[in-house]
């Protein structure tokens, strides 16, 4: 959208995540995937329309907003959600109110480092989450399945974001061994699920591995 | 009275003759014109003009296929060769040496604008060489206002000659001329091809017309020493390098020239900035007019949209070894479909398209 637009001040140029799309407020899902793609293309490093106007950073920031908004808007209830904050924010009465409880709900892009990284657990969930996890034993399936609950993530939406098949999750809670690939591809099963869940993945892994050694050599 | 476009198949739509929102911009666009330029009525031609900084980009192509499918839809076409001193536009609707151009008109004096006026292949379309006179640069160079004759002929080519459409094809580059016929168009189609040395030819271009539009606005309503404060402080800003962008520079300057950037607003609104990528050779390349269309909006502040692509095409110079366009020589071409939904584009922009 043109700024000049919207000429009562820079303070007055707010983007949301639909400006971020380019696409209308009341855009179906299909048209704000296809948004999603094409927005993703078009900031794109092949692209020769970007490298004299913007920085590296700049287009690695533009796309990190476009991640952030695809998120929000790809699901009903998250939009829904984000769409009454949008027009609370529009009326002047409890602005600043509103724009401290948005911080709270959606740190998490801006915290997260790793692109595309976490589901929507805001800064005390996640804490919370942390806490949890520093308590089970390391390794296990049965602690991956705890995690995903205490979380309140269903496993559809967890299928979501990992891209996992229901299967592979199931084996992977259940520690099935004999129903996963290669353990090149299950190291990365455990990494992407905790990814998911904004949880350090390292010493997991380890001994995760330890536990499917075990399985092998049986 | 409406014209019906039946050569395409599958591409019915129905246009009208005249715009209502061109009428209801006619103040804007007024507002943005080169100060010399004097217009005594309404009742004025849709102004396209092609440009795109950087030469070799296909602008000769795209003006002479694009007049061709304005012509091709029902309207009348005057095509005007810009590209003073070395125009070849004639060459496209099989003219090889051009009885009489606009240096018959403008330097020798010897001849009226209604004699200049050739006929070419394309029934629609009335071409004006632009000449390959030496003397050209010099007095382009020497006297901004040597065109106005031209610009009265233009401006008034509906009233006289019935003229829906004026198309003309601009040189490269930023010459005062090349910008001054481009802030008086309705539509500016910019031409690039997917490649980093074009598409930053077209910035630069874009940023040129950008300030010329300014300095047009502070001169039209009074206020040019206010605009070169603006101008000056939009030249320091270096794209690519900066985190400012020409666009919220000038909601910044609001504060302070009210005026001007609500009358800039106005004069902005009434022009698009069309963007035509040429030559794509894949899908990737299609994109990059996208991109722009998001760039000119949001870092430069012009109202502009991707009218669309041009594959990369034999035909195109297959058409000019033929001395044709590519509609009449291969109407059934990818190349001239795409052409087509570029002119279908350009004129649902320009507010022709019923609603």
């Amino acid at each position: 959208m043109n700024p000049l637009l919207n000429s009562a001040g820079p303070e007055a140029g707010q983007r949301t995540f639909y400006d971020e799309l380019g696409v209308e407020k009341k855009a179906t899902k299909m048209v704000i995937h296809e948004a999603y793609l094409k927005s993703k293309a078009m900031y794109s490093c092949q692209n020769q329309a970007l490298y004299s106007i913007y920085t590296p950073t700049d287009i690695k920031n533009t796309l990190e907003k476009i991640e952030a908004a695809f998120r929000v808007l790809k699901d009903e209830q998250r939009r829904e959600a984000y769409d009454r904050e949008i027009s609370g924010e529009l009326s002047a009465e409890n602005a600043a109110d509103n724009s401290s409880r948005s911080k709270e709900d959606y740190v998490c892009f801006e915290a997260d480092s790793v692109a595309g990284a976490g589901v929507f657990l805001d800064t005390k969930a996640r804490q919370e989450l942390a806490e949890v996890f520093a308590g089970l034993e390391p390794g296990r399936g049965e602690s991956l399945r705890r995690l995903r609950e205490h979380a309140g993530i269903s496993l559809e939406s967890l299928m979501q974001e990992t891209k996992l098949s229901d299967r592979h999750i199931k084996a992977l809670e259940n520690e099935d061994f004999a129903e996963l690939p290669a353990f090149i591809y299950v190291k990365g099963f455990v990494q992407g699920y905790l990814k998911c869940l904004s949880l350090p993945s390292k010493g997991f892994i380890d001994q995760f591995t330890v536990h499917y050694k075990e399985f092998q050599n049986n | 009275m409406h014209t019906e476009n039946t050569s395409n198949r599958g591409s019915r739509a129905r246009f009208l003759r005249t715009s209502k929102k061109i009428k209801t911009h006619y103040d804007g666009w007024k507002l943005g014109l080169p100060p010399y330029v004097k217009v005594e009525e309404e009742n004025i031609p849709t102004m396209i003009a092609v440009g795109g900084g950087k030469g070799g980009v296909g602008k000769s192509v795209v003006s002479a296929n694009l007049a061709a499918k304005l012509a091709e839809a029902g309207y009348r076409v005057l095509l005007v060769d810009l590209d003073l001193g070395c125009s070849n536009l004639h060459s496209h609707f099989g003219i090889t040496m051009p009885e009489f151009s606009l240096a018959d008109f403008l330097i020798k004096k010897e001849k009226k604008f209604s004699e200049i006026l050739l006929g070419t292949k394309v029934p629609g379309i009335r071409l004006v060489a632009g000449g390959r006179e030496a003397d050209w640069l010099s007095i382009l160079s020497s006297d901004r206002t040597a065109l106005s004759p031209l610009w009265g002929e233009l401006l008034g080519a509906k009233k006289n000659i019935g003229a829906d459409f004026v198309v003309v094809d601009l040189g490269a580059g930023t010459a005062t001329h090349t910008l001054d016929f481009y802030s008086g168009a309705h539509l500016g189609v910019c031409t690039v091809l997917p490649e980093p040395t074009s598409i930053d030819n077209a910035y630069v271009f874009l940023s040129s017309f950008l300030m010329r539009m300014v300095e047009n606005v502070g001169e039209q309503i009074g206020q040019l020493d206010e605009a070169k404060d603006v101008i000056a402080a939009l030249s320091s800003i270096k794209p690519g390098a900066s985190k400012q962008s020409y666009a919220m520079a000038l909601i910044s300057f609001y504060r302070e020239y009210p005026e001007l950037i609500e009358g800039l607003k106005k004069a902005l609104l009434a022009r698009q900035v069309g963007v035509v990528v040429n030559q794509t050779r894949s899908h990737q390349d299609t994109i990059t007019g996208d991109s722009m269309q998001r760039i000119l909006s949001e870092f430069f502040g012009l109202f502009a949209h991707y009218l669309g692509y041009l594959n990369y095409d034999d035909a195109t110079w297959k058409s000019l070894r033929n001395h044709g366009t590519l509609a009449i020589e291969f109407p059934h071409s990818l190349i001239s479909r795409r052409m087509t939904s570029v002119a279908i584009e350009a004129l649902s922009r320009l507010g022709f398209k019923e609603q």
